[in-house]
């Protein structure tokens, strides 16, 4: 079996290794990709980054200064079809457009203020004078509304940072206001694909069309750039390209963010890139809360879901007290509830999967403008996520800046997981000699009623 | 000093009186009158008079009034003048005022007295025939008296009457009430046991503490005892109800209405219903009467108490005949006098005086009573009317809203099942207080028409009852039978 590791001895630094035919289910991986250096590529180039779902904020220069624009304000935003809340972002989204200068750059950003209340702008992990911090009180007077002001430094770094409110903090960023600052090295850089993403939570209560801010810890949505799965764009990329997707976090709860399919490297941080010798080869990384991490890797095709590893993240609103029905019988006590409520079922008796499935149905309506916790079709039926959830599609022979939703993966013949039985007691499988629980059963019959509207 | 009225004048009359066949009551005992003066009001209609006292003619017509499914309230009213023994009991009390039309109309009858003594000599015989006068003297207004109290006693058998049919209407309201809150308890205690039942399929599964188990069943033996309590008070009101109709606890199977009507577009307003009460309320008629008729009896009691305190007998004109033993006879005029000496009717005087000094108080008491009734009673109309509008314009449908919203909410598994159950629950008990919000007002309705004393005006605007918005489970129903496989 060759390893990567025989490949690169082999092939040496810098020769891209041919497919090797339909016996290597994956793709080579160039020789050099972890190496920290950087290539010169175009000089001064950089791909740039494509912010999920969202959008980079055009600049104009005025005498050598890149001038950009933001404006915050209060709009209706769409997490999902079937929830749309007011909420506070910037220049009309959430988080707010992304802000993509070199390092070097002169860069004046002015500010000008449409909530009904005070404002200022924190540029996160960013090296400025004092006074163009962004702490209202602190660095500067608050930004009253209607106002609009400048902030004006240099660049003297790269790496991924963020921006947001400083004033009313907890308030401003519960409903929505933050926007991240992509700051590219002077010398190039070397990936092909560079996605950002901003981690968030909002407590959007069922019934409810503005999040609540004070709201600690039980939130409702969990978000990937302000929108959850199904709605979240798919991170695209051609076989064999190197990806960099980086990560922040103004949510507040640390989130360990995982990939499948992929060994990746931790290679830097809104401190800037690391150092080779602190990269870390990770499958998932835990950002924590007001950090940014990058991660890089050499994209093998398919079909790769990345989301948060906790896996009430990757779900909507639910009830927390709610009686334990796992293991519950109401066959017979179904009807003596339907004959008062047409509209009830019983479900939960074998785990929520079929809850997901009538409600896709439309056999149960909930709550205005809540979504389901979880749903979201895949190739192979149901795929039943919500949340901090997304699919990374590689396909071969994407055009670089083709990112466009390729459709769902075609498995080569033979690489799915098939079927070999559909009888319980198949084959002779190795147990302890624990009490066995209740053996697998048809699922529940149960009779439906007339959808309640 | 005038003890005898002017008889002179009166012969005349008074002859022809005699000879003419005088006072007399009619053959239905002023039943017909009694039947024009309810009907005035509004009141049901009287069985006719060859029913009353025919046990047949009751019996069939209280059979075809029982085959009425259900029962209106008026079917109620009509069964209970017929079977109840009160109409035949004022029936009587008719025939009683009636009696003394006929003695005041009528002459007492002479006395024939005879005596024969004997003697040494031989016999003597007397004859005589005596007839009071002061009959004859006072027979007309003694007649007009009896008119009078005949009168009385018809109008206040009529004001019995329409007390009596509001007491059945009571009744018959007090059991529509009592029958929709047993069928609400009934519900209530589907619900808890619905819940109870859940409670020990999660117990059973191990996900619910015996704790939590025990709280859901204590929750569901209340709603059984409570489901007792109000199936009793149905069975109170039924027999209320079938006592009142003058039925014997066999023929208690008739059914009454499931629901009342909604309240009446309009309601009458106070003081018209005031004016109404003074016109209509027959017991003040009949004690505006009794006034009258005691400022008479006490005029003429003034006038003839020189004509004794009526102990030791009135006075008597006669003739008498008396044959001696030598056979001579002798034949006269007799008179017979009390002579006011010792009293001249003092006692007689003031009782009559008291007596009407008694019966104005009793009118002004009553007056005052109705004023102030109708005043309560319409109050009472108009809150127990908003109640009912309240509970059915806004409280009702934001139950149901409630009771829809938790579905939604349960079916995202944002809350469990029992916390629905629980707004089911609620949403029965507000269904509940809203029917018994009906109830009261047509009970205030029924109240403000005795105060009256007539059917209210805005009886006219009734309309016929809704089907109710309100479906309680029916237990063992089966559910839709769409079956879903997965």
């Amino acid at each position: 079996m060759v390893t990567r590791r025989d490949l690169i001895r082999l092939t040496g630094a810098g020769i891209a290794v041919p497919l090797l035919g339909a016996a290597m289910a994956r793709a080579a991986t160039p020789a050099n990709w972890e190496s920290a250096a950087l290539s010169a590529g175009a000089s001064g180039g950089y791909v740039p980054t494509r912010t999920l779902n969202g959008w980079t904020l055009p600049h104009r220069l005025v005498d050598g200064v890149k001038e950009f624009h933001l404006v915050a304000e209060e709009f209706e935003h769409e997490f999902a079809p079937g929830s749309v809340a007011k909420v506070w972002g910037y220049n009309g989204s959430t988080p707010g457009p992304t802000i993509e200068a070199v390092e070097g750059d002169r860069v004046r950003i002015l500010v000008t203020n449409n909530l009904r209340e005070w404002t200022s702008v924190h540029w996160h992990g960013l090296i400025l004078p004092s006074g163009m911090d962004g702490v209202s009180g602190l660095s500067q007077p608050h930004i009253k509304p209607g106002e609009t002001y400048a902030y004006e430094f240099t660049l003297e770094q790269h790496g991924s940072h963020m921006y947001h409110p400083h004033a009313d903090e907890m308030v401003q960023l519960a409903q929505g206001m933050m926007g991240l600052f992509i700051i590219h090295p002077k010398a190039g850089d070397n990936v092909d694909r560079d996605y950002a993403i901003l981690l968030h939570n909002w407590a959007l209560h069922p019934g409810t069309s503005r999040p609540d801010p004070a709201v600690m810890q039980e939130f409702d949505l969990w978000t990937l750039n302000s929108k959850v799965f199904p709605a979240i764009d798919p991170i695209v990329a051609a076989t064999g390209e190197r990806v960099r997707i980086r990560i922040g976090n103004l949510s507040m709860w640390n989130h360990p963010m995982h990939l499948h399919g992929h060994e990746f490297l931790v290679t830097g941080s809104d401190g800037g890139r690391w150092p080779e010798a602190q990269w870390r080869r990770e499958v998932t990384e835990l950002v924590g809360v007001g950090q940014m991490r990058d991660i890089e890797f050499i994209a093998k095709p398919g079909d790769w879901a990345f989301h948060c590893h906790m896996s009430h993240h990757t779900m909507n609103a639910m009830g927390h007290a709610l009686p334990n029905a796992l293991g519950v019988d109401q066959s017979g006590v179904e009807q003596a509830m339907q004959a008062m409520l047409p509209g009830y079922m019983a479900m939960g008796a074998n785990g929520m999967a079929e809850h997901s499935g009538h409600v896709a149905m439309g056999m149960l309506p909930g709550p205005d403008n809540t979504l389901p916790m979880s749903g979201g079709e895949g190739p192979f039926g149901a795929l039943d996520m919500g949340g901090m959830f997304t699919v990374v599609k590689v396909r071969d022979g994407l055009a670089k800046n083709d990112y466009r939703d390729p459709g769902w993966y075609r498995n080569p013949p033979g690489t799915v997981a098939k079927r070999v039985s559909n009888d319980p007691h198949y084959g002779n499988p190795i147990r302890r000699n624990a009490v066995k629980a209740k053996p697998a059963a048809a699922p529940p019959k149960h009779t439906h009623d007339t959808p309640t509207k | 000093m005038i003890f005898i009225v002017n008889w002179r004048v009166r012969w005349v009359p008074l002859l022809m009186l005699v000879f003419a066949g005088c006072a007399s009551i009619p053959d239905d005992r002023g039943l017909s009158d009694v039947q024009t003066q309810i009907t005035e009001r509004g009141g049901a209609q009287l069985p006719a008079l060859d029913s009353v006292n025919n046990p047949a003619e009751s019996a069939r017509l209280v059979t075809e009034l029982l085959s009425h499914s259900p029962l209106t309230v008026d079917d109620a009213v009509r069964i209970a003048l017929i079977a109840n023994p009160k109409l035949r009991s004022e029936y009587a009390k008719l025939g009683l005022s009636g009696a003394e039309v006929y003695s005041a109309g009528r002459l007492s009858n002479p006395t024939l007295s005879a005596s024969i003594l004997f003697g040494g000599d031989g016999d003597k015989t007397t004859f005589g025939l005596a007839q009071s006068f002061t009959d004859l003297l006072l027979m007309p207004t003694r007649s007009r008296l009896a008119q009078a109290e005949f009168e009385r006693a018809k109008v206040a058998m009529g004001g019995e009457l329409i007390h009596f049919s509001a007491e059945v209407e009571t009744a018959y309201y007090r059991l529509v009430g009592a029958t929709q809150i047993a069928r609400m308890r009934a519900a209530v205690a589907h619900a808890t046991a619905t819940s109870a039942a859940l409670a020990q399929r999660f117990a059973d599964a191990g996900t619910l503490r015996a704790l939590t188990l025990a709280q859901s069943q204590i929750e569901a033996e209340q709603a059984q005892l409570d489901l007792l309590a109000a199936q009793g008070e149905v069975t109170t009101a039924r027999t209320a109800l079938n006592q009142l109709m003058g039925l014997s606890a066999a023929r208690n199977e008739w059914t009454v209405a499931e629901q009342l009507p909604a309240p009446v577009a309009v309601e009458d307003d106070l003081p018209t219903l005031q004016t109404l009460a003074e016109h209509s309320r027959l017991d003040l008629d009949a004690a505006r009467r009794q006034v009258a008729l005691l400022e008479d009896a006490l005029g003429v009691t003034r006038n003839t108490r020189l004509l004794g305190d009526g102990r030791g007998g009135d006075g008597q004109v006669g003739v008498e005949t008396e044959r001696e033993a030598d056979g001579s006879s002798f034949t006269g005029p007799t008179l017979a006098l009390q002579l006011p000496l010792f009293q001249q009717g003092q006692g007689n005087a003031l009782r009559a005086s008291a007596q009407l000094e008694l019966s104005r108080a009793a009118l002004a008491s009553l007056q005052v009573e109705i004023g102030n009734a109708v005043q309560l009673a319409h109050s009472r109309v108009v809150n127990t009317r908003t109640t009912t509008l309240r509970y059915q314009k806004s409280v009702v449908p934001l139950r149901e809203t409630i009771v829809k919203e938790t579905q939604r909410d349960a079916n995202y598994m944002l809350i469990g099942q029992f916390d629905l159950i629980r707004a089911k629950q609620q949403e029965y008990e507000t269904y509940q207080k809203a029917l018994e919000a009906a109830r009261d007002y047509w009970l205030a309705r029924v109240e403000l028409a005795r105060a009256v004393g007539s059917r209210l005006p805005s009886t006219t605007q009734v309309q016929a009852p809704v089907a109710a918005p309100i479906s309680a489970p029916v237990p063992n129903a089966p559910a839709d039978n769409h079956v879903h496989q997965h």
